[in-house]
């Protein structure tokens, strides 16, 4: 390159500039990701707790109010761990929290499905109409929960009123029972999520070439055949990185339940990311909720490497 | 003539057909709206008539709910829920716009100039920097909360400016830095070559030559940081406990509020904070798959 010169005449070299805009990044990272994943993971291994006076890593940075004895954390090798894996109530969080993945996001593929197929087709306003269904997911998981939590409610909700007046059914009062307040919770998830669905299922869909089609009706196909032969196996990669994808973010879900029925009645709808919640910031059980958030966090971990995995292979398509 | 008839039959189906599949995309839109659209009937209702037990859309509407929203009737405190917090709605709401904007500002600040680092040089564990920014977003949110809560509370972040820049700038991180990387692969290299040629320093051609082709780019980067940050509640419930409460704990602590649920004045408080982000979705919607994919599926 015959550039090099004319680089170094004035400002700064392509080293610099290199390291001047890539170091806020990295530093953040370290002082935001890597360094709290480390220390938690110390704590995971100690009985700490975040009431019982403040350890401070670098004491004289916050003023202390007076009287607060600094209790040193007590090592207590893999007791957390142990506790975490033996409880039988956290168990119960974790088949609360699997029953709810799996059923919205099958709910979410199916209803996004259909509404990919449904709007494959040019009509009138199809702009405006397609970005409000689009719309839910973007909005605040937990302004949603609210929302729903007032369409469900038992007395006066409308979405119990619509069904009694209009189907004749009887009333459910979704989040007063305990059968009933976690399939509340998936439906207000449903809601919001399916268009996330649509959108990844419509992008299949529309980029699937017409000649495919063409072909199919000049050897008389039927619907079915170009269905499972032609639509859905040309989009299942796109929608496959939205399943893992909902599946995941369903699996941290906080936002929506809490909005909605903060875990309750009980603690029949209450997912572990609730749990964990109430643990680390409500009982102060820090140690044991650091053990309890790198259990969850192996897991999460693990299925976002087949996500980023999908992810790439499509992008090298 | 048989044929005449079949094919006659054949298109009075067909339109059959097309008028169902319009109904029901029609069921189906408003299906979608109707939770929205309730909010909006319910924010111009009164206290009974929220809690009659026959919800109807024929009522006569009232502003009351809108009113106390911008503190201009009693009861304008009612956001108040949370110990010591003094919130006023109008408060909240500024605090929010204030938050998203400098967040939004300061993460494109980074994420441009780390994504075209990382899309223009070549260097060591670059595929696994890429990776680790990434996998920043598929964290769990309330695992990283405890130790960065602990962490906060420690360094006097806590409930601080400061802090709240920092971490959701740390939040916008994986979006910021590869939305932008994917725009500025599809500038080529040459553009700059040629401005380098023409004796502009690399800052300079980055300024002036490639900046101004990823505009669309940054437009829709800037809008994916700031409905996340619009919309984050958990870290701002544990971080921003008195100071800084933004608009999310702000509508959710009417829940708790002394009397009961106050949805009125709830619906009309959440309409008005959707409305920002429903517009922004329609104006970034060209490239909302290529957003929410982290710029990897360009659709």
């Amino acid at each position: 390159m015959g550039t090099e010169k004319k680089r170094k005449r004035r400002g700064m070299t392509d080293k610099q500039l290199k390291y001047l805009f890539l170091m806020p990044c990295i530093a953040l990272l370290a002082f935001l990701i890597m360094y709290p994943l480390i220390w938690s993971a110390y704590l995971s291994f100690t009985d700490y707790r975040a009431v019982e006076g403040r350890f401070r890593l670098f004491p004289g940075l916050v003023k202390e109010r007076p009287g607060v004895k600094q209790v040193k954390p007590e090592f207590t090798g893999f007791q957390n761990y142990k506790k975490v894996l033996r409880d039988q109530y956290s168990w119960e969080h974790y088949r609360t929290t699997g029953r709810f993945v799996i059923i919205s996001v099958a709910a979410q593929s199916l209803i996004g499905l259909g509404l990919a197929l449904l709007f494959n087709r040019e009509f009138r306003g199809k702009g405006i109409i397609t970005t409000l269904i689009l719309a839910p997911f973007m909005l605040s998981p937990v302004v949603v929960g609210m929302f729903w939590r007032y369409m469900l409610e038992p007395n006066w909700g409308v979405i119990d009123f619509m069904l009694n007046g209009v189907f004749g059914l009887p009333k459910i009062e979704w989040l007063a029972h305990e059968t009933t307040a976690l399939y509340g919770v998936i439906i207000a998830d449903t809601w919001m999520w399916s268009p996330f669905m649509f959108l990844f299922c419509l992008a299949g869909v529309t980029a699937i070439p017409k000649y495919l089609y063409e072909a199919a009706e000049v050897n008389k196909a039927s619907g079915w055949f170009r269905f499972t032969r032609i639509t859905f196996p040309l989009m299942w990669p796109l929608m496959m990185i939205a399943i893992i994808f909902r599946t995941m973010d369903a699996f941290k879900a906080f936002d929506i339940g809490w909005g909605m029925t903060g875990g309750g009645p009980g603690y029949s709808s209450q997912t572990v990311s609730m749990l964990l919640y109430r643990d680390a910031f409500m009982s102060s059980k820090t140690g044991y909720s650091c053990a309890f958030a790198y259990i969850l966090l192996i897991l999460i971990v693990a299925l976002s490497n087949i996500y980023i995995k999908y992810l790439l292979r499509a992008r090298q398509r | 003539m048989a044929n005449v008839i079949r094919r006659k039959k054949r298109k009075g189906l067909r339109i059959v057909g097309q008028v169902i599949i319009y109904i029901v995309i029609v069921l189906v839109f408003a299906a979608y709206v109707f939770p929205i659209f309730w909010m909006g009937v319910s924010s111009l209702k009164t206290k009974v008539q929220i809690f009659d037990t026959n919800p109807t859309i024929f009522f006569k509407p009232t502003l009351d709910n809108y009113k106390i929203f911008f503190g201009r009737a009693e009861g304008g405190e009612v956001g108040a829920g949370r110990a010591g917090a003094s919130t006023s709605f109008i408060a909240a709401m500024l605090r929010s716009i204030l938050m998203t904007g400098s967040v939004t500002v300061f993460s494109l600040l980074l994420g441009t100039t780390a994504a075209y680092v990382l899309s223009r040089y070549k260097m060591a564990g670059k595929d696994d920097l890429m990776f680790v920014i990434l996998s920043t977003r598929m964290l769990p949110p309330v695992v990283v909360l405890v130790p960065i809560s602990l962490l906060f509370t420690n360094i006097g972040l806590k409930d601080t400016f400061l802090g709240f820049l920092l971490l959701y700038t740390m939040f916008n991180m994986a979006f910021s830095v590869w939305i932008m990387k994917s725009f500025f692969d599809d500038v080529p290299f040459s553009f700059e070559e040629a401005a380098m040629c023409d004796g502009y320093t690399r800052f300079r051609a980055f300024i002036k030559v490639v900046l101004p082709m990823v505009k669309a780019g940054i437009a829709a980067t800037a809008i994916f940081c700031a409905i996340l940050v619009w919309n984050e509640f958990l870290f701002a419930i544990v971080i921003g406990t008195r100071k800084w409460v933004f608009m999310p704990p702000t509508i959710f602590s009417m829940s708790y509020g002394s009397e009961g649920v106050i949805w009125g004045v709830l619906a009309a408080s959440s309409l008005i904070y959707i409305i920002p982000v429903i517009i922004f979705v329609y104006l970034v919607r060209k490239n909302l798959l290529r957003g929410i994919t982290f710029g990897v599926i360009r659709g």
